[in-house]
């Protein structure tokens, strides 16, 4: 409750135009939206990139925020417009397979159970790198920054049901693709 | 149960193979955007950019109004059969005067060889310097379309034969209406020029696809030597085909363009590039 009303505070400062206070803001949620634009875009630097235009856009239109909204849900929904925009007038990038994987080992594991994990990690973006822009961002929003169904109709302005069935496909061709490359087997059967 | 109904299934799955770890940002985000960030406050920055965006479709509109209005009212004119504007200056300018005009102008003062040297010149330089500034101001774009045409070269020889007739149909419907006001004149000069734009874009394309070929390698790893010696080649023959014909070096032009205009229609000019070899390594 403390944290919720700090939050209305620093909100309210930004308004005003105290840039201590949106620092502050962007230090609470750098990383659900650096997140969200790397799930979305996979690629780190284009992450990074996105995360400030993100926040850029996120000052711009402070001042018509309705604070009986919740602010991270707001936060995502710009964040998440913002993503689908880009994908859509995407530059042609040069990736290289260094951008696309994650190759940070989590410690105090082995090697190979490194190895391991960390295949299963790329599998699992690359899976999602395939998905449609519409069903990955939905996919992105309930599952890596946790959002409810009704968070999610709220940042995206779609209908439940839209959202049901776009998780629903969603769910579908991911699994389709993790069994393509056997990341997991016996959960498979459907 | 089966993980294509199951929510929390899913969610365990993802959870198990780590990927809803979270990933940390390697930049400073918050000193990077900070330093982004408008002086004005965030209620001003919105008055700011709605008045840009204001002022982004005014401008639209009074394009559309630029080629639209004189464009039915020179319709209107050749309905009603009222002598035109561009019909006047033909009667009015002798051709044989013209010609006189321009040998005075040129061929009294230079050798006719050396002349023709320079048209030469000029127009390769002017070719080059086309491809140049198109490749230089759309490194990644230009390379997009050039592997299009390098995966699709037919077909990208037939959109590119499509678009361009398309563009000389259109081309060639709006110039008499728009030559049949005054007011269109200068409109009709400035669609002539920019209907001309895709020759240097194409010929960029086309040059920066036989660049890659020579190198046998994909951008950015492409070296510019490869694609100005391409660019040098493609500007040559209608350099040459002009000293006998003006129309048809233009003819040349648009057929050494073709290819590469079609590349930049089939990659929706770069944005979408056709990479049958790439896509797999690529997430574009």
């Amino acid at each position: 409750m403390v944290e919720h009303s700090d939050e209305d505070a620093l909100i309210k400062r930004s308004i005003d135009g105290d840039h201590a206070a949106f620092a502050q803001l962007i230090e609470r949620y750098q990383g659900t939206v650096f997140n969200l634009a790397y799930r979305m875009l996979g690629n780190a630097h284009e992450a990074e990139d996105a995360s400030q235009e993100i926040f850029l856009k996120v000052y711009a239109n402070l001042a018509r925020f309705d604070q009986e909204r919740k602010f991270s849900t707001w936060l995502l929904s710009i964040g998440s417009n913002y993503c689908i925009d880009r994908l859509r007038r995407r530059r042609f990038a040069w990736l290289t397979l260094d951008d696309t994987v994650l190759t940070i080992p989590s410690p105090g594991k082995g090697p190979e159970r490194s190895a391991i994990e960390r295949e299963e990690r790329d599998a699992v973006q690359r899976a999602l790198l395939r998905l449609p822009p519409a069903y990955r961002e939905v996919a992105v929003l309930r599952y890596w920054n946790d959002l409810s169904y009704a968070e999610i109709v709220q940042a995206l302005g779609l209908p439940e049901s839209t959202i049901k069935t776009r998780l629903h496909r969603a769910r579908r061709m991911l699994a389709d693709a993790l069994r393509a490359e056997g990341v997991v087997q016996e959960e498979m059967s459907s | 149960m089966s993980l294509n109904d199951s929510d929390d299934t899913f969610r365990d799955i993802l959870t198990r193979s780590g990927a809803l770890e979270h990933r940390e940002p390697t930049a400073d985000l918050v000193a990077s955007t900070m330093r982004r960030l408008p002086k004005a406050p965030p209620r001003i920055v919105a008055q700011r950019a709605e008045a840009r965006r204001l002022f982004s479709r005014a401008v639209t509109v009074l394009a559309l109004a630029l080629l639209l209005v004189p464009a039915i009212t020179g319709a209107f004119n050749l309905i009603r059969g009222v002598e035109t504007p561009i019909s006047t200056l033909a009667g009015a300018a002798n051709q044989a005067n013209v010609r006189a005009a321009l040998l005075a102008a040129t061929g009294q003062r230079f050798d006719a060889s050396v002349l023709r040297g320079l048209v030469v010149a000029l127009i390769w330089l002017v070719q080059m310097a086309a491809v140049v500034l198109t490749i230089g101001f759309w490194p990644h774009r230009s390379a997009a379309a050039g592997m299009t045409l390098l995966t699709a070269p037919w077909r990208a020889l037939r959109a590119g034969f499509l678009a361009t007739v398309a563009l000389g149909v259109v081309v060639a419907t709006l110039l008499p209406l728009l030559t049949a006001t005054i007011i269109g004149l200068p409109v009709a000069a400035g669609v002539l020029l920019l209907a001309h734009a895709p020759i240097a874009l194409g010929i960029a394309v086309s040059a920066r696809a036989l660049g890659l070929r020579r190198s046998g390698s994909h951008p950015p790893h492409d070296t510019n030597r490869n694609w100005i010696a391409a660019a040098a080649a493609l500007a040559l023959p209608a350099a040459m085909v002009i000293l006998f014909s003006v129309p048809a070096a233009f003819l040349v032009l648009y057929l050494v363009a073709m290819p590469g205009i079609g590349a930049l229609v089939l990659s929706q000019a770069g944005m979408r590039p056709v990479l049958a070899a790439y896509n797999s390594r690529s997430t574009c």
